[in-house]
Order: C-alpha cells, then sequence, then structure tokens
C-alpha cells in the first residue's frame, strides 16, 4: 500500500507542472499536464464511441500517457531552440521569431532527438512506477509502449485524442490572448490528425474558430467538440475549499479529478471492481461544476461571511440537520440540473451514460459508485496532507476528524492508515495538542 | 433477527425499514424498465439495418441494469433489517440509534447505518466506519477515543431510537 501512495504523491507532481509550449507563447495561467490530460482523457473517451475501439484501455492509455513528466519536463518540437529563460526583452523578441516559424527539420536529427527522448520518457516512466504490484505496474507500461510507439490501434487513436486536445487548446489560447500562431499550428494538426473521426473533430475546431463570422449547421461533432470546450473552464475553476482556507495556487477541478481517476483505478484493481467504470466515475464526478460551481460543505454555516473562512474551517462542518438537509438538497438540485444542461446536445446514449455515471456516483447504486464517492473523500485529505506539509498553518486537524466519519471501505480504510502513517512521519515528532 | 451482540456486526448487510422499501421499490421499477427495454431492442432491430454501434450502447445499457436488479436481489436477500432493541438496552448504542454527542467543543448527531444506507452528509454513518465502529456497545455518558494520529474523544450525550 506504501509504493501505491509514494505513487500517488508523485503523480501529483503534474497538478503544478505547467505546459512548456504554452509558456514559450507567454501564455497567462497556462494549464498544466494533469490539466491536459484530464480532457484529453474525456475527448479519447467520447470520439471512440464512434472509433468502437477498447473504451477501456483508449482511457488509461490517455490517463497515463503524459506520467513521464514527473521526472522530465514537457518539451515543445522547437526542443534546444528555446532559451531556457525569457527574462530580458531581448529573449522574448528571439524567442517570438522562433515560435514564428515551423520547428526546423531535419530528418536524421529529429530522428536522433526523438530516439533520446523516447529513452528518457522510458527511463522517467520505469522509475515511476518500479515499486508498484506486478499487475498494475504491466498494465501501465503496455498502455504506455501502445502510445508510445504507436504501433497498436488503441495507441494511435489515443495519441490522436491528446493531440486533438493540445491543438483544440492552441486555438483557444489563439482566441483569448492571440499569442499562437494559429496557422503553424492548423498546418500541424491537418499533417498530424490523420484518424477520419479525429479529424471531423479538427475540422469543427476550425469551423468554430476560423469562421466566425459565418452561420454554422449543428451536427453531432459541433455538439461534442462544445461539450469538450465547456469542460474545459474546469482547467481554470480553482477548488473553493482550498481557497478559503488561503491555499497558495490550489489545485483546478480538472487536476483533482485527474489525480482522483488514476487513484480510483488503481485502488479498484487492487479490490477486483470494474475499473472502466470506476474511472469513467471519477472522470464526470465534477462535470456538473461547469455551472454549479464548487460547493463545500462549510457553505451552510458561511453564508456570506468570507471572511471568517478560515477561523470556522478550523473545525468540521458541524450543521444542524435542517439546515444540512435544505443545503444539500439546494445542492443536489443545482448539480443535476447543471450535468443535464451540459450533456443535453450530446447523442442520447452519451448523454444518458454521463447522467447514469454521475447519479451512481451521487447516490452509491453501484458498488463502484459508492466506492469512488468515498475515494474522493479520501483524496481531499490526501490533498489537505500535501498543502498541510508545505504549510503548517493549514488546519489540517478537521480532515482527520471528518474523514473517520464518512469512509468505511475496508481498502480505503488500509489506505488511510497509510496516509497515517505517512502523516506521522512529517510532523517529525511534533505532538498534536488540543485547543 | 437482529443479534444484540456488537461483535459480530461487520460484513453484514443492515437495512432499515425504510432503506428496504426504498430497495424493493427500485427493484420493481427496473424490472418493469428491462420489460421497456426488451421491447425497444425488438423495434430497433425491426427498425434499422445498421444498428451496430447503437446496439452495443443498449447491450451494455441492459448489462449494467441487469448488474443492478442482480446486486439489489442479492441484497434483499441476505440482509439482516435492522431493529429497535428491546426497552431495557435502549441506554446502549446499537444499529439504527441516533446519538447525540460532542465532539472537540461541539455537538452533532450520527444515526448508525449499514454502509449501503450511509450518507455522511445528513448525519447517516456507517457501522464500519471508525467512528460508527467505535461508538457502538457504549452508553450515555461514555467518551470513545478514535484512534489514529490524530485522537478524537466522542462523548455520548443522548441515544435514541427512532423506529
Amino acid at each position: 500500500m506504501n509504493s501505491l501512495l509514494q505513487f500517488f504523491i508523485q503523480i501529483g507532481k503534474l497538478k503544478q507542472a505547467k505546459r512548456s509550449g504554452w509558456l514559450a507563447y507567454g501564455i497567462k495561467s497556462p494549464e498544466t499536464t494533469a490539466d491536459h490530460i484530464f480532457r484529453a482523457t474525456i475527448l479519447g473517451w467520447v470520439l471512440n464511441k464512434e472509433k468502437g475501439l477498447d473504451e477501456s484501455k483508449i482511457i488509461k492509455t490517455i490517463l497515463v500517457h503524459h506520467l513521464y513528466e514527473v521526472y522530465i519536463n514537457d518539451t515543445t518540437p522547437y526542443g534546444y531552440l528555446l532559451p531556457k529563460g525569457v527574462a530580458s526583452q531581448k529573449e522574448k523578441t528571439l524567442l517570438k521569431e522562433i515560435l514564428k516559424n515551423p520547428p526546423p527539420f531535419n530528418l536524421i536529427d529529429e530522428q536522433k532527438r526523438l530516439n533520446r527522448r523516447h529513452q528518457e520518457e522510458e527511463n522517467s516512466v520505469e522509475k515511476l512506477i518500479s515499486r508498484l504490484d506486478g499487475n498494475i505496474k504491466k498494465e501501465i507500461e503496455t498502455l504506455w509502449q501502445g502510445y508510445l510507439n504507436r504501433k497498436t490501434k488503441i495507441g494511435k487513436f489515443a495519441w490522436q485524442a491528446a493531440k486533438a486536445e493540445t491543438f483544440l487548446q492552441a486555438m483557444e489560447y489563439w482566441k483569448k490572448e492571440g499569442k499562437i500562431e494559429h496557422k503553424l499550428w492548423n498546418r500541424w494538426a491537418k499533417k498530424a490528425l490523420k484518424d477520419p473521426i479525429v479529424s471531423k473533430f479538427k475540422k469543427e475546431i476550425d469551423r468554430n474558430f476560423l469562421n466566425s463570422g459565418k452561420k454554422k449547421n449543428r451536427n453531432t461533432t459541433t455538439e461534442v467538440m462544445n461539450f469538450i470546450i465547456e469542460i474545459g473552464k474546469l482547467k481554470r475553476l480553482k477548488r473553493t475549499g482550498w481557497i478559503l482556507r488561503g491555499v497558495k495556487n490550489p489545485e483546478t477541478v480538472a487536476q483533482h479529478t485527474f489525480q482522483m481517476t488514476i487513484i480510483s483505478w488503481f485502488l479498484g484493481e487492487t479490490k477486483g471492481l470494474d475499473t472502466n467504470k470506476t474511472v469513467k466515475i471519477a472522470l464526470i464526478h465534477d462535470l456538473c461544476e461547469v455551472y454549479a460551481g464548487d460547493q463545500t460543505p462549510y457553505d451552510p454555516i458561511l453564508g456570506s461571511d468570507k471572511k471568517n473562512a478560515k477561523k470556522i474551517m478550523e473545525k468540521p462542518p458541524r450543521v444542524p440537520y435542517a439546515k444540512r438537509l435544505e443545503w444539500l438538497l439546494q445542492k443536489r438540485a443545482k448539480e443535476w440540473k447543471a450535468i443535464v444542461k451540459l450533456t443535453s446536445r450530446l447523442p442520447k446514449a452519451l448523454q444518458d451514460e454521463i447522467i447514469e455515471l454521475w447519479v451512481d456516483f451521487e447516490e452509491g447504486l453501484t458498488k463502484e459508485g459508492r466506492f469512488v464517492s468515498q475515494v474522493d473523500k479520501m483524496v481531499n485529505l490526501f490533498q489537505a496532507i500535501e498543502y498541510w506539509k508545505k504549510d503548517k498553518k493549514f488546519p489540517i486537524i478537521p480532515w482527520w476528524i471528518d474523514i473517520k466519519e464518512r469512509i468505511d471501505d475496508p481498502l480505503l480504510l488500509k489506505f488511510m492508515e497509510e496516509l497515517d502513517k505517512e502523516f506521522a512521519i512529517a510532523k517529525q515528532g511534533r505532538v498534536y495538542k488540543k485547543k | 433477527m437482529l443479534n444484540y451482540s456488537v461483535m459480530d456486526i461487520e460484513h453484514k448487510i443492515y437495512l432499515t425499514k425504510e432503506g428496504l422499501d426504498k430497495l424493493r421499490e427500485e427493484y420493481e421499477s427496473l424490472k418493469g424498465v428491462r420489460v421497456e427495454k426488451a421491447k425497444e431492442e425488438v423495434s430497433s432491430a425491426a427498425s434499422s439495418q445498421d444498428v451496430g454501434s447503437e446496439f452495443s450502447t443498449f447491450q451494455d445499457d441492459l448489462r449494467q441494469l441487469e448488474l443492478r436488479i442482480e446486486e439489489i436481489e442479492t441484497t434483499i436477500k441476505n440482509h439482516t433489517l435492522i431493529i429497535s432493541p428491546p426497552r431495557g438496552q435502549r441506554r446502549v448504542v446499537f444499529m439504527g440509534a441516533t446519538v447525540l454527542v460532542e465532539v472537540e467543543g461541539q455537538t452533532d448527531e450520527f444515526t448508525i447505518v449499514g454502509s449501503l444506507e450511509a450518507d455522511p452528509m445528513l448525519g447517516k454513518i456507517s457501522n464500519e466506519s471508525p467512528v460508527g465502529k467505535s461508538l457502538l456497545g457504549h452508553k450515555m455518558g461514555d467518551s470513545v477515543k478514535v484512534q489514529s494520529s490524530v485522537v478524537t474523544i466522542y462523548t455520548i450525550k443522548k441515544i435514541i431510537y427512532n423506529f
């Protein structure tokens, strides 16, 4: 269990890893690798509905496709040409000039660079998974190799879907901040995104971002693209609970979802659950927050009094039953409306599936739904400990009290014990004094 | 019949009367959905030559439906109904009890239910959760320690059986 815990801590780094390409363009607050993985995974899942490949493998491949970045930085095709630090005006001008043109291409040099890079990525993944249990380790190795070599249908399609997400993000940044060389991106995407379904999606992106004045006919691909654009908002939505506690640069909903999905997958596998289902439930569990926002159990006590939030959050949220019930019913109604609105224009079967998975998470209809719902709580404690490690003023005690009232799954209780050990080590012998 | 020894309460499927009724209701409703789905299958196959992806989604739906129906059947078959303890034992926390506690200077109220009905946001906590498990078997006035590197003490102020 400790090797899993250490793995989960390591992949948390992807929530902070800003993607280097966007940094090079000077994008304000660019997405992180975890943000990208979140949306790319959903995009791959949704596009695969038409493609019809093994859904579970597509989803899991995209989930692991950038894990190597735990140890090595993200790169761009411009590689060594980009200056390391961009501080002076001269460096900024140089960078702009480089990015105006396609990356210089020499077949031999490029092949050498790619081989070197692949070796680094492989070493990084090996290091990351070295202590994992045999089955999970093997599964990640197979999925990741499939992605890296793109020799299998799954690997090829997962690669295409992940790149389509990056292309969409490029166009979104271009529209918002104008700093992206969108024509270069378009040329690249036209060449790279050859799969007929992904290519159709790419054309829809073009139609949306480049032909903005023209009237558009809506079709299924339009609706899928609009859905993907909408859920992209979760890459920018910082989680309320951390903001109210004064955490600097807290995780986004997308980043939380990425980490929680991997944890649900691995622990679900250990428990013998249907991991395709656990992963999908985890992926969609917070989608309603696109419109409903991120609410916390403290909301009924906080009201509009956000000034005292930090003080109130030093204790668990004990709310009288009637008030709690009223708030909960309002929250669930708001979230229900949001998930229906978000999925309303998707193909009926897909909408039904997303809503069923979401209801399962909320109501605990199946063992997978109940499990992922508890993983969500556990991941929050896990993240709280990470914030507490960085800032010992972070109110960690309420999290420990709360979790012991909420969790009852035997495997998660074991995981909690492991977290407890980690917490005790981090306290470095400091004794908790009750107030 | 509920066994009032608190030693063997783990891993049983506990349900309140209300929970059991809800499950039975869902079971009947899902059986109705199953019949409707079977009709859809016939009409879909008759009206389309190419039902490939739609059909696989349909089958997947049906599989999920069957799984849920099966899960409910197993639960109903194997459940242990939570019943109120005899009058003389109501000063002790058993399954189904609503317990008023004081914890770290705050007060709260928990009803101890089985895992399937647990909804901590509504104060229904599982008998298999660390707090639920610790409270069981204790009396009014007892202080119950819930251990980890953060120790929490729950003092039982009142025990109510509302059913």
